[in-house]
């Protein structure tokens, strides 16, 4: 039986609220053992790792990333982004519908699911398209959806401009306990936008995606979420949206928001260059919406960190910034901007982890078993403090669209274990 | 001072380079007087101008330009379609490179295109206009017209009036004006100038084109750009006439040496009514002549020419 040792790792581990330096077995597909430092004689055959100034976590659990399969498989497929994932320390990741891909039948759903336990490195949840084709005119069949294995529904990038309709879905889709994930932007106000509305796009000549947009739509989803009863889960980018869903939560609606990495780590002035790989939908906004977020996920007003990995090919990025595509890369990356972030509103690590784990887990229903004896041997091992890039060597993705392409990032993974099995292991050098 | 540069917009250009730009275009308008026009500072050197958008004034002028430094320079008509993607500007880019260009003026209808072009290929890019970003030469030639007229920039009055949302030429001229130490009004209906203008440039944005031109001794209007908007921002063109056009009584708000400039091609009777076009204060076309000399400055300070 394979064996993993962990020798005098800080544990973090936000399912258990556990926190402290200890020696870590993994047996087969199980957490062996969870000892004080050398405490530990394990027999036999044994994988020894030095664990020492490095954390020890449970896999993290992504809330949003876009791909499109089969169609636009050369950006990546089902197969590669388990490979991205579990190199950003990813045991889970759920599916985002998107034009390309709509995931608007059960057949599509079903054929996710088994292309991706196929290759099974880690747990590729789709979510299901609200409205066929994504156009806003007609309601998905969300049972068969759900049936067919879908997590919870979207519509991913387009914003629902019929009310009603969206209202009839909230109501139809909550019979079935199905969480809306909505990224709200009203359909016309920004509608040919390219990054946020301000002083820095009135001096780039671009189009500009008002907060407006994000905040009206914000109201107006909470409002008939409260209306209905639905579960609605938010991206938010913007400082008002996240007062929005402040108030909800304190009217007892019940919701809950993420924002990407990229949103606490970046602002629009790095938009300067005209880099197209910061192009993102929703777009990276200004220093006092980055310092807002950050504050909401430290006051558990955000209950997670996505990667928002969406891969683009050189054809949408190479190309001036009013006709690229939106989307970056973010799964390999998260863990390290997101960790960056943290020190803007000194979050904790275990707030930090929180947010990667328990926190994204809990919007779909997914319970996590944590670091505790008898559980899934399911683990990650973190650096916090190793200096490393992404560029053509390190990066796992099909694609380079990368916000954080070739930028010093601190905060390596080194260890992904699913199932007792090594998904993922840093090329160290020693 | 710029040599070996790009001229990617006005943006980041200091005041003292931009006077060194303003005082070589002087030797050259003298040029322009000559019976021979031509001096032979950019022998040798090839300029293309790659306009994918429609231009008559910046093309020809840049175009006479180079003719005037004895540079070989050939135009490139390029079709703008913005649904192809970049394909079509990347090829454009490799294709220009092959060619050995030594400079490549372009105007394009997305902004940041020459700044795409800039970190792709090895020649000098001037920007001849990138959709609603900048305009540099235009601002140029705009900043020596009122030097012709007005000793000292520094504390100039100046009026900017019209669709400023969508003008690369105002944003040029912003950016320069202030450098400079001009003080800018900005006035138009306010879809057309955005309260962002006020941050971004530090600008003052007031109620009414009349209070912008109060006392102004330069007012710049532009063209409204209806090919440009998106349905909306106005209700009609005669309804912009009737509220921001400007017209004879309006002139006289300015300062008493206050003068009227219009980058052209203007719409008659929308932003200008006919007569003020060619008024005594109008010096259009004296912009039209100083375009020239602009272009050869930059022209010759980029690729470093021997002197006129």
């Amino acid at each position: 039986m394979n064996q993993i040792l962990f020798k005098g790792v800080r544990v973090i581990d936000p399912v258990h609220q556990l926190d402290g330096d200890f020696d870590v077995l993994l047996k087969g597909e199980k957490i062996a053992a969870v000892e004080p430092v050398g405490k530990l004689k394990p027999t036999g055959e044994v994988k020894v790792l030095d664990g020492v100034g490095k954390w020890l976590t449970t896999p993290f659990v992504d809330l949003h990333t876009t791909i499109a399969c089969p169609s636009e498989s050369y950006k990546e497929d089902l197969h590669s982004v388990q490979d991205v994932a579990v190199a950003g320390g990813f045991g889970t990741i759920l599916l985002i519908p998107s034009k390309e891909m709509p995931m608007d039948t059960p057949e599509i759903i079903h054929y996710i699911r088994e292309r991706a336990d196929a290759y099974g490195k880690c747990s590729v949840l789709p979510v299901a398209g609200l409205t066929h084709g994504l156009l806003g005119e007609r309601l998905s069949e969300l049972g068969l959806l759900q049936a067919a294995g879908a997590v919870g529904v979207s519509n991913g990038p387009v914003p629902v401009k019929n009310t009603q309709l969206l209202r009839n879905a909230f109501e139809y889709g909550t019979d079935f306990g199905l969480p809306f994930i909505l990224e709200s932007m009203d359909a016309y106000l920004g509608e040919h936008g390219d990054m946020h509305e301000g002083a820095m796009s009135t001096t780039l000549g671009l189009r500009g995606l008002p907060r407006t947009g994000e905040d009206v739509a914000t109201a107006r989803n909470i409002f008939l979420a409260e209306l209905t009863g639905a579960r609605l889960h938010l991206v938010i980018s913007s400082m008002a949206a996240a007062e929005c869903v402040a108030k909800g939560q304190a009217r007892g609606v019940d919701i809950s928001a993420h924002t990407s990495a990229h949103h606490l780590l970046m602002t629009d002035k790095a938009l300067v260059t005209y880099d197209t790989n910061l192009k993102l939908r929703p777009p990276l906004r200004e220093a006092e919406d980055r310092i807002a977020l950050a504050e909401a996920l430290k006051q558990d007003i955000l209950t997670g960190i996505a990667s928002h990995h969406h891969p683009q090919c050189s054809i949408e990025k190479d190309c001036t910034f009013g006709v690229a595509g939106f989307g970056s890369l973010g799964l390999q990356t998260c863990f390290a901007e997101a960790l960056e972030a943290s020190k803007l509103r000194q979050i904790n690590p275990m707030k930090l982890l929180e947010k990667l784990t328990v926190g994204p887990a809990e919007v779909i229903g997914l319970e996590l078993p944590g670091l505790t004896v008898g559980a899934p041997a399911n683990v990650v091992m973190l650096d916090p403090g190793s200096e490393w890039r992404l560029n053509s060597e390190t990066n796992r993705s099909k694609s380079e669209n990368s916000a954080v392409w070739n930028r010093s990032l601190r905060g390596r993974v080194d260890f992904t274990v699913l199932d007792g099995k090594i998904a993922y292991e840093a090329d160290i050098q020693a | 001072m710029i040599q070996g540069q790009h001229l990617l917009g006005m943006e980041g250009l200091s005041a003292d380079t931009i006077y060194s730009i303003l005082d070589t275009s002087k030797s050259f308008k003298q040029v322009s007087k000559r019976t021979i026009k031509k001096v032979p500072s950019l022998r040798g050197r090839t300029i293309l101008n790659v306009f994918y958008e429609a231009s008559t004034r910046t093309r020809v002028s840049f175009e006479l330009a180079a003719k005037r430094l004895s540079a070989d320079g050939v135009n490139i008509a390029a079709s703008g379609s913005s649904t192809a993607k970049g394909e079509s500007l990347l090829d454009m880019a490799q294709t220009l490179d092959a060619m050995q260009a030594d400079a490549v003026v372009i105007r394009h209808g997305q902004s940041g295109a020459p700044h795409y072009l800039a970190d792709r290929i090895n020649a000098r890019v001037i920007n001849a206009g990138d959709g609603q970003h900048e305009h540099p030469t235009q601002a140029l030639l705009d900043i020596f017209t009122i030097r012709e007229h007005f000793a000292n920039l520094e504390g100039l009055e100046v009026a900017i009036v019209g669709d400023i949302r969508h003008s690369r030429v105002a944003r040029s001229n912003l950016i320069a004006m202030r450098t400079l130490g001009m003080n800018v009004r900005v006035a138009g209906p306010t879809t057309l100038v955005p309260a962002e203008f006020e941050k971004a440039y530090d600008c003052t944005r007031v109620a009414s084109v009349e209070e912008a031109m109060e006392g102004a001794q330069v007012v710049m209007a532009l063209r409204l750009q209806k090919e440009r908007m998106v349905s909306g921002l106005l209700p009609s063109l005669g309804e912009y006439a009737d509220f921001y056009g400007i017209n004879k009584t309006m002139m006289g708000l300015m300062a008493d040496d206050g003068i009227l400039m219009h980058p052209g091609p203007v719409n008659r009777g929308v932003e200008l009514s006919p007569d003020v076009v060619n008024s005594k204060r109008s010096v259009i076309l004296q912009q039209v002549e100083n375009g020239v000399a602009i272009r050869c400055a930059v022209l010759f300070l980029l690729l470093g020419g021997e002197t006129p």
